[in-house]
């Protein structure tokens, strides 16, 4: 018997995957909660444009734009400084009403992609489902989503970007093909600033003009990304959706409302990142091998230096060690910083517990259960109701809410 | 459009439905009493183990109030007021 309802017509979308992307996403989020920001130019951030709305960005405002220049150019903005949990809970909603349609869904910050395999193709199409998808998303979370289609996940991003905002596109491999070739090559994943600029030496500046380089050629300039490069520029595209997998890292960073020369201030905030970046590989279950710290001086320039921990670990002592010789490698000016951050990589499948030290006369196992015991008062009571370590020192200068010390910037991104 | 943060007590009155919605009607702040004109967005907070309901809201002064409902405690706080400015 055929199937009824709207999945009635059973051609297969095998292969096929939506992506999701909310539109201006703090800024939108901004004018849900404020009705007279509506139609105007919204800017969320503070030091730096976290997100702004398509009213400012039409006056030439992005994201990672010193707050000082947009104002600049846009007077009449609203600049707010932006609530993260309030963001969190939104795209929590967004992607529950993502969920209602596939299980298996792959989240980022303000983007989410699903894989249609199995779910045949509606009545109506492709386009005719992504709009139900946008609508739900709309009557859920009151918030615009940009929706695409097509065969692989950089397929439905390129086919939504052409109809951003609020749009819904779906591509097939053929109009894929023809749709990238006058796009810059900047369209690809992993084509980021230092590889536009290598292609550009070649006089390669668009999909495709970057067709026309062999796959050898490209191996020779870009090692064992060539390859891959050659076949995305066509449209061939493996990746599949990944749910709940393993991050690439986590990362915690803040600036400081005033740039901070103190070392104990200093020292504290990094004590603080560490502990909840690796509080967050504990609930995680992952555990890393490599740190790395990230600062950036008073006068913009900054520096970023890695390294390898003695074993994977999930312990703040153990991150918190490295990172803090990373930082004083890295802090040699006596000008105050304006942001820290720290980044837990090389994650994997913890094993209950870190490796043993012969000589610790059991220390690392009694840690082990001390940063347990933290992790369950603060997820009954909040963060806040335990403040530990070297972070003692922030007490006074920051203030602190459900949530732990209400940063200025607090990575809104992570 | 200025936007101030808060956290002070409020009286609220609302309806809550049998599947869990909260929909705040009256607000009263100090002596003030507003009607809540539009539910703007709501959304969910947590501190802890403990929820706490958040709600922006449009009153009839014009005004945008926020506000969050602890239910283990069963108190309204203001958390941020925006008016034109």
């Amino acid at each position: 018997m055929r199937p009824q309802g709207p999945w009635a017509e059973r051609r297969s979308a095998r292969g096929m995957v939506l992506h999701a992307d909310i539109d201006a996403f703090f800024a939108s989020v901004e004018q849900l909660l404020h009705p007279r920001l509506a139609g105007r130019p919204v800017v969320v951030g503070a030091g730096v444009v976290a997100s702004c709305s398509y009213e400012a960005r039409r006056r030439g405002l992005h994201a990672g734009m010193p707050i000082r220049e947009a104002r600049e150019l846009c007077p009449g903005a609203v600049v707010l400084a932006g609530d993260r949990h309030v963001y969190a809970s939104f795209a929590a909603k967004v992607f529950s009403a993502l969920e209602s349609f596939a299980p298996g869904l792959e989240t980022h910050l303000d983007e989410a992609y699903f894989s249609l395999d199995g779910l045949g193709i509606p009545q109506g199409g492709l386009e005719a489902f992504g709009r139900s998808v946008r609508a739900e998303v709309a009557r859920r979370s009151g918030l615009s989503v940009t929706v695409g289609i097509g065969p692989g996940k950089m397929a439905a991003k390129i086919a939504g970007k052409t109809v951003k905002p609020g749009g819904v596109r779906a591509v097939d491999r053929d109009g894929l093909f023809e749709m990238m070739t006058a796009m810059p090559v900047e369209v690809i994943p992993g084509v980021g600033r230092v590889t536009r600029r290598i292609l550009a030496d070649f006089n390669v500046r668009t999909v495709g003009a970057l067709r026309a380089i062999g796959r050898d050629s490209l191996r020779a300039v870009f090692g064992a990304r060539g390859p891959r490069l050659f076949d995305l520029c066509r449209g061939l595209d493996e990746a599949a959706c990944e749910s709940g997998g393993i991050p690439a890292c986590i990362s915690r960073e803040t600036s400081f409302h005033v740039p901070a020369s103190d070392p104990a201030e200093i020292e504290g905030m990094l004590f603080y990142l560490c502990e909840r970046a690796a509080a967050e590989a504990r609930r995680l279950s992952l555990s890393a091998s490599v740190v790395s710290v990230k600062i950036r001086y008073s006068d913009l320039r900054g520096d970023e230096k890695r390294a390898a921990l003695r074993g994977p670990t999930q312990r703040d002592d153990v991150v918190f060690e490295t990172a803090l010789s990373l930082l004083h490698a890295l802090h040699r000016r006596r000008a105050g910083l304006r942001l820290v951050g720290a980044a837990l990589s090389g994650l994997a499948g913890d094993r209950g517990t870190d490796q043993l030290d012969f000589f610790s006369g059991g220390t690392a196992s009694r840690r082990d259960s001390l940063y347990r015991a933290l992790d369950e008062i603060r997820g009954r009571h909040g963060h806040k109701a335990v403040v530990a370590g070297r972070s003692l020192a922030l007490l006074g200068i920051l203030e602190q809410d459900g949530h732990g010390f209400v940063l200025r910037t607090p990575c809104l991104t992570k | 459009m200025q936007v101030e943060k808060t956290d002070e007590p409020v009286k609220v009155r609302a309806d809550f439905s049998e599947g869990g919605g909260i929909s705040p009607i009256l607000l009263k702040r100090g002596a003030r009493v507003y009607k809540v004109e539009r539910v703007n967005g709501r959304w969910e907070d947590r501190e802890g183990l403990y929820r706490i309901f958040c709600f922006s809201l449009t009153v009839d002064s014009g005004d945008v109030f926020q506000v969050a409902f602890r239910p283990g405690e069963a108190c309204w706080k203001l958390t941020c007021v925006a008016f034109p400015g």
